[in-house]
C-alpha cells in the first residue's frame, strides 16, 4: 500500500524547507544584482532563525514520534528541539561570519550556500532511522564542509586543510560503510529498529554485528573528534579560515551527538555493555590528550580544537555512564542522557560566542591572525567584545557561575551516581589542567591587554552585532543562574521522545 | 525575627551595586574617575550597610540556623537556594562588608587606571564572599567559593606587581584544583544522602573509609585556601604581587574561607574522620606555627613577611579547630576575626609606605618614625597586636587556643606557645628596621605623614582591634551556643 502520500512528506518539513530555501537562494543569487546580495544573505538567515524558533516551539507541542519515508526517517520532540537549536546557532554564527567574509573578499553567498547544504546534512543525519540515511547525511555534511574549507582558494593553508580533511573524511566514511555492510550482512536490515529486533531475538551473528558496530563507532568518533580519531581536528581548525572553523566546529558536533544517540541507544542498545567500554576508553584518552596538548598551543584555533576534543571527552564520559533502569523504570537513566545532550548545547553556546568575538574583530589583521598572544589587542580594539570573550572562556573552563560549570557538573554527577568515581576524579583533574589554558587566554586578553601601550585602532561594531554578542554572552551568565531552563526542558523532551 | 531576606540582601546588594559600577566604566560616555569614585564610595557604603544588617537581626544564644531562606533552585537535582547563619558564620559577613569598604577607600588616590573595574570587582567579591559564609547548600557554597576566584584573579592580574601573571595563575589553579576535588566529594555526599543541604549530611553514618576519602577531598580545598603547610606556597606570591587592596581582602577574608569550610563541612559531616586524622592536622599546624614563623623572620620583603605571618596565624586556626574543645574552636573563630583586622591593618600600612616610596624592601627603609610619627605609632600598635600583646584582639584568640592545647597535650601547647616568641621576633625586627634608627635615605627623609583619609582607616582598624581585645565577650557570647553544639556533635562521633 505504498503510495506517494504515505511517505509522510510533512514530517520532514524542516529538511524540505531548508532544501526549498537553498534552491530559491541559488536562483536568486543568479538572477538578482550584486546590490541585493546583502539583503538576500540576511533574509536567508532570518528565515532559518525563524524555522529554528518554530522547531523549538513545535517540539513542545507535538509530543508524538512520527516516521516518514517508510520508516527511514523519524522525528521526535527532542530531535526537533535540537534541530531548532542548531538552526538558531547556525544563523547566529553565519551572521558573525559576514563581516569577516566581506573584509577578506571571500564570496559570501557561496559560503552561505555551502554551509546551508552542510546544515541540511546535519538535519538529515539527526533524523535518520536507517543506516543508509545516516551515511547520506554524513556524506552531505562532510563534502559540504570540505568544499567550504577549500572555498578560500588563494590560501595555501586552507587548500592543504581541505585535502587533509577530504582524505581523512573519506577514510572515516570508508570505515562507516564497512561497518554498515557488516551489520547489514548479519542482520539483513538497514533499519535501526529492525537491527535492534534482530539482535534481541538472537537472529544475528553477534560477533559480526559487534565487529560492524566497532567500525560504525569509529566513523562516529571521527565525526565527534574523539581520541584516537581526532587527528583531523587541530590541523583543519587551524588551516581553515576563521568562519569555516566556526561552521565545522559548532553545529555538526550537536548533530553528531544526536546521531550517536540514535545509533547507540536505538539500534544497538542491547549491546550497551560492549560499546560502553569503548566510549569509556575514548573518554579517558580524549580528556587526557585534549587537555594536556592544548596547554602548549600558540594558535587560538588549534587551542579550541584541542579543547573541543577534551569537551567531547566529557560527552563520551556521559555516554559511558548511562545505565539501564534509571528512575521511572525507564530503559536508560534519564539524567545521564540529559547531561549528554545539555553538554552539547552548552558547548555550542560558548563555542559560537568565542569564535563570534574574533570574527567581529576581523578588521584587525593581528587579532584574526590566530596567535593567542595577539589577542592582547582585543581589549583596546573593543572592550565589550573583550569582556564577552573572557566570559566565554570562563564558561568553557567550567568556572561557576557561568553555564559551563553546570554542564561539567551534570556529567560529574551522573559519573558518580554510576559509581565511576575514579573517572570523575580524573575528569576533574583534567579540567583543572583545562582551566590553565583558558586562564592563559584570559591573561592575554586582560592582563597583557590592559598594560598595552600602543594605540590599537578602536573597532566599533554595528548595533546589531553588539546586540547579538551581548545576548550571547549574557546568556552564559543568566543561564548560569537558571540552569534548570536547559536541563528541565531537555529532560522533559527526552522523556516524551524516548520513554513515553 | 524578620521575614525579610536579610542574607540575600547581604549577597545581592553588593553584587548589584558592583555591576552598576562596572557598567559605568564600559559605557562609552566616559565618566570621569572622580564621578566613578563617588558612585563607588556610596555603593560601598550601601554594601556595608547590607552586610551589617544580618548582625543586627541575629539573636545570640541559639545554636540553630537563623535568618534562614530556603527554596528549591534546581529541583531535579535537589539543589536549593538555602541560606542561613549561626554563631560560627555571623561575624564574617559584617567583617567582609567593613573590609571591602576600607579597601575601596584605601585605594582612593592610587588607582589611576580602570577605576570602575577596580571598585566593581571588590564589590562583586564582597557579595560572593557573603554568599560563601551564608550558603548552607553544598553546591551553592561551592559556586560562591569558586566564583570568588574570578574577581580576585582579575585584581591580582590587572593591578598587581611585575610578577603578577605568575602569581595570579598560581593562585587560581591551586584553589581550583583543591575545590574541584571537593566538588566530587559534594556530589558523592549527595548520592549518599539524596540532598545537597549541608545540614542533612550530619549524622549520616558514613563508614570510616569513605569518610577518609571525602575528608581528603575537602581537606585539599580548605587547606589550600587557609593555607596550611606544605600547600601554602601560592600565598606569599599572591600577596606580594597583589595590589594593597587585594592583599587586604585576601588576608582578611579569603583565607578565612578555608577555616570556615573546616568548621561548616569537614567537622560536622565527617566527625569520625576528623577525629582520626586530627593528629596529622595538628602536626601540620604546629609546623606552620613554628617553621613558617622562622621563615617569616628572614624575609626581606615586608609584604612577604606579613604573608608568612598570616600562614603562621592560620596555623593557630587549624590547631584550634582540630582540638575539638569548645575553647579551641572559640579561639579559632576569634583568631580568624581578629586576624582579619590585624593583617588587614598590616597590609594597609605597608600599602601606605609603598604608595610613598614604591618599594616593599625592608632595606629601603629606616627611621620612618622620624618623618611619619603618627603613622609609626599606629604601625607599632598593629605589630604588637600581630604578635599577640594582651589588650589587643590578637592576644585573645591565641591565648584561647594555647589554653585548649595545653589541656589536650602539654607538648602541643608548649610548641604552640612558641609563636608568642617568634611572632614577637619578626614583628619587632620589622618595626625596628623600618621605623627606628637613623633616617636611611633621601626618600625616607622626604616622607609625608598620613593624611586624613589614611588616619581614618587606621583608626577604624585600631578601634576594632582594641574593642575585641578589651571585650572579647562581644564575639564569644554570640558564638558560644553554636560552638558548643558543634563540639558536642563531633565528640558524640567519638563513641562507636
Amino acid at each position: 500500500m505504498h503510495n506517494f502520500m504515505s511517505l509522510n512528506f510533512f514530517t520532514a518539513y524542516a529538511e524540505l524547507f531548508i532544501f526549498a530555501l537553498l534552491v530559491t537562494f541559488l536562483i536568486c543569487t543568479l538572477v538578482f544584482k550584486e546590490t541585493y546580495k546583502n539583503f538576500l544573505y540576511n533574509s536567508v538567515l532570518v528565515v532559518i532563525f525563524l524555522l529554528g524558533l518554530f522547531l523549538i516551539r513545535d517540539s513542545f507541542f507535538s509530543t508524538s514520534i512520527e516516521n516518514a519515508f517508510n520508516g527511514m526517517y523519524t522525528s521526535d520532540p527532542l530531535t526537533k528541539f535540537l534541530k531548532g537549536v542548531i538552526c538558531i546557532f547556525f544563523s547566529l554564527s553565519q551572521y558573525y561570519c559576514k563581516k569577516f567574509l566581506e573584509i577578506r573578499k571571500i564570496p559570501g553567498p557561496e559560503f552561505l550556500l555551502i554551509s546551508t547544504f552542510a546544515l541540511l546534512g546535519q538535519l538529515l543525519m539527526m533524523s535518520s532511522n536507517s543506516l543508509l540515511i545516516i551515511y547520506l547525511g554524513i556524506e552531505l555534511l562532510s563534502l559540504s564542509l570540505i568544499s567550504l574549507v577549500a572555498l578560500n582558494r588563494d590560501n595555501s593553508d586552507s587548500i592543504e586543510a581541505a585535502i587533509k580533511f577530504f582524505v581523512l573524511a573519506a577514510l572515516a566514511s570508508g570505515f562507516l560503510l564497512y561497518g554498515i555492510s557488516m551489520v547489514y550482512g548479519a542482520t539483513g536490515s538497514f533499519d535501526l529498529n529492525g537491527i535492534s529486533d534482530q539482535i534481541l531475538s538472537d537472529g544475528a551473528n553477534k560477533v559480526i554485528v559487534i565487529f560492524g558496530l566497532v567500525f560504525i563507532i569509529c566513523g562516529l568518533a571521527f565525526k565527534l573528534g574523539l581520541v584516537p580519531f581526532h587527528m583531523w581536528i587541530p590541523d583543519i581548525y587551524q588551516g581553515a579560515s576563521l568562519p569555516m572553523t566556526m561552521v565545522i566546529g559548532s553545529t555538526p558536533k550537536l548533530a553528531a551527538i544526536m546521531l550517536g544517540y540514535r545509533v547507540l541507544f536505538e539500534g544497538f542498545a542491547s549491546l550497551l555493555d560492549d560499546w560502553q567500554n569503548m566510549f569509556l576508553i575514548m573518554a579517558i584518552l580524549s580528556l587526557g590528550l585534549g587537555n594536556l596538548v592544548a596547554v602548549v598551543q600558540t594558535s587560538f584555533k588549534r587551542l579550541m580544537g584541542y579543547s573541543g576534543i577534551a569537551n567531547v571527552g566529557f560527552l563520551a564520559a556521559a555516554i559511558s555512564s548511562v545505565q539501564y533502569g534509571g528512575e521511572n523504570e525507564t530503559l536508560f537513566s534519564l539524567d545521564a542522557l540529559t547531561a549528554f545532550f545539555a553538554y552539547g548545547v552548552i558547548y555550542l553556546l560558548s563555542f559560537v560566542g568565542a569564535f563570534g568575538c574574533l570574527l567581529l574583530l576581523a578588521d584587525n589583521d593581528k587579532i584574526s591572525s590566530d596567535l593567542i598572544s595577539n589577542l592582547k589587542y582585543v581589549m583596546k580594539a573593543n572592550p565589550v567584545v573583550g569582556w564577552c570573550l573572557v566570559l566565554f572562556m570562563l564558561s568553557m573552563a567550567g568556572i561557576p557561575p557561568t553555564i559551563g560549570f553546570y554542564a561539567k557538573f551534570f556529567v560529574l554527577e551522573v559519573l558518580i551516581s554510576s559509581e565511576q568515581i575514579i573517572i570523575a576524579v580524573f575528569a576533574v583533574l583534567m579540567s583543572a589542567v583545562g582551566a590553565y589554558y583558558y586562564l592563559k587566554v584570559i591573561k592575554v586578553l586582560l592582563f597583557d591587554g590592559y598594560s598595552l601601550a600602543d594605540q590599537t585602532k578602536q573597532i566599533s561594531l554595528g548595533a546589531s552585532n553588539n546586540i547579538f554578542i551581548l545576548i550571547n554572552a549574557s546568556s552564559v551568565i543568566i543561564l548560569g543562574f537558571f540552569p534548570y531552563i536547559i536541563f528541565n526542558n531537555i529532560n522533559f523532551l527526552i522523556g516524551t521522545s524516548f520513554f513515553s | 525575627m524578620t521575614d525579610l531576606p536579610i542574607l540575600s540582601f547581604a549577597i545581592w546588594v553588593p553584587i548589584s551595586v558592583g555591576l552598576v559600577v562596572l557598567v559605568l566604566g564600559l559605557i562609552p560616555g566616559n565618566f570621569s574617575n572622580s564621578t566613578i569614585k563617588t558612585v563607588g564610595f556610596f555603593a560601598s557604603l550601601i554594601s556595608l550597610g547590607s552586610s551589617v544588617l544580618p548582625l543586627l537581626y541575629f539573636q545570640s544564644g541559639f545554636a540553630s540556623m537563623q535568618l534562614v531562606e530556603r527554596f528549591f533552585w534546581i529541583k531535579s537535582l535537589g539543589i536549593s537556594y538555602f541560606l542561613g547563619v549561626d554563631g560560627i558564620s555571623i561575624f564574617f559577613i559584617p567583617l567582609t562588608g567593613l573590609v571591602t569598604f576600607i579597601v575601596i577607600l584605601s585605594a582612593w588616590e592610587v588607582i589611576g587606571k580602570k577605576v570602575s573595574l577596580y571598585i566593581g570587582n571588590f564589590l562583586l567579591l564582597s557579595g560572593l564572599l557573603n554568599g560563601v559564609f551564608s550558603a548552607l547548600d553544598g553546591i551553592l557554597f561551592y559556586i560562591f567559593f569558586e566564583a570568588t576566584l574570578i574577581p580576585m584573579y582579575f585584581i591580582i592580574g590587572i593591578w598587581g606587581g611585575p610578577n603578577r601573571i605568575y602569581a595570579s595563575i598560581k593562585f587560581f589553579l591551586y584553589t581550583l584544583l583543591g575545590s574541584l576535588l571537593a566538588l566530587v566529594a559534594l556530589i558523592y555526599l549527595y548520592q549518599i544522602s539524596g540532598s545537597f543541604s549541608i545540614l542533612d549530611w550530619h549524622n549520616k553514618g558514613i563508614d570510616l573509609t569513605t569518610q577518609y576519602y571525602i575528608f581528603a577531598a575537602f581537606f585539599m580545598a580548605f587547606a589550600v585556601k587557609i593555607p596550611m603547610w606544605p600547600i601554602h606556597t601560592w600565598l606569599p606570591d599572591a600577596h606580594v604581587e597583589a595590589p594593597t587592596g587585594g592583599s587586604i581582602i585576601l588576608a582578611a577574608i579569603m583565607l578565612k574561607l578555608g577555616g570556615y569550610g573546616f568548621l561548616r563541612i569537614s567537622l560536622p559531616v565527617l566527625p569520625e574522620a576528623s577525629q582520626a586524622l586530627s593528629m596529622l592536622i595538628i602536626v601540620l599546624s604546629l609546623i606552620a606555627i613554628s617553621y613558617i614563623a622562622l621563615v617569616a623572620l628572614i624575609q626581606e620583603d615586608m609584604k612577604r613577611l606579613v604573608a608568612y605571618s598570616s600562614i603562621a596565624h592560620m596555623g593557630f586556626v587549624t590547631l584550634g579547630i582540630f582540638l575539638f574543645s569548645p575553647l579551641g574552636v572559640q579561639g579559632a573563630i576569634f583568631q580568624m576575626i581578629s586576624h582579619g583586622f590585624i593583617s588587614g591593618a598590616m597590609f594597609f600600612s605597608i600599602g601606605v609606605l609603598y604608595d610613598r616610596i614604591h618599594s616593599r624592601k625592608i632595606s629601603d627603609y629606616g627611621g620612618v618614625c622620624n618623618t611619619m610619627p603618627i603613622f609609626a605609632g599606629f604601625f607599632v600598635f598593629f605589630a604588637m597586636a600581630n604578635c599577640g600583646l594582651p589588650v589587643t584582639s590578637g592576644f585573645v584568640g591565641e591565648f584561647f587556643v594555647i589554653l585548649a592545647a595545653i589541656k589536650e597535650n602539654i607538648l602541643v601547647g608548649s610548641l604552640a606557645a612558641l609563636t608568642l616568641v617568634l611572632g614577637a621576633a619578626y614583628s619587632l625586627f620589622l618595626v625596628k628596621k623600618v621605623f627606628y634608627g637613623e633616617v636611611a635615605n633621601e626618600k625616607v627623609a622626604n616622607l609625608v605623614d598620613v593624611n586624613g583619609r589614611e588616619k581614618f582607616l587606621l583608626l577604624i582598624f585600631s578601634f576594632f582591634i582594641l574593642l575585641f581585645g578589651i571585650k572579647p565577650s562581644l564575639i564569644t557570647d554570640v558564638t558560644q551556643a553554636s560552638v558548643d553544639n558543634l563540639t558536642n556533635h563531633v565528640s558524640r562521633g567519638k563513641q562507636p
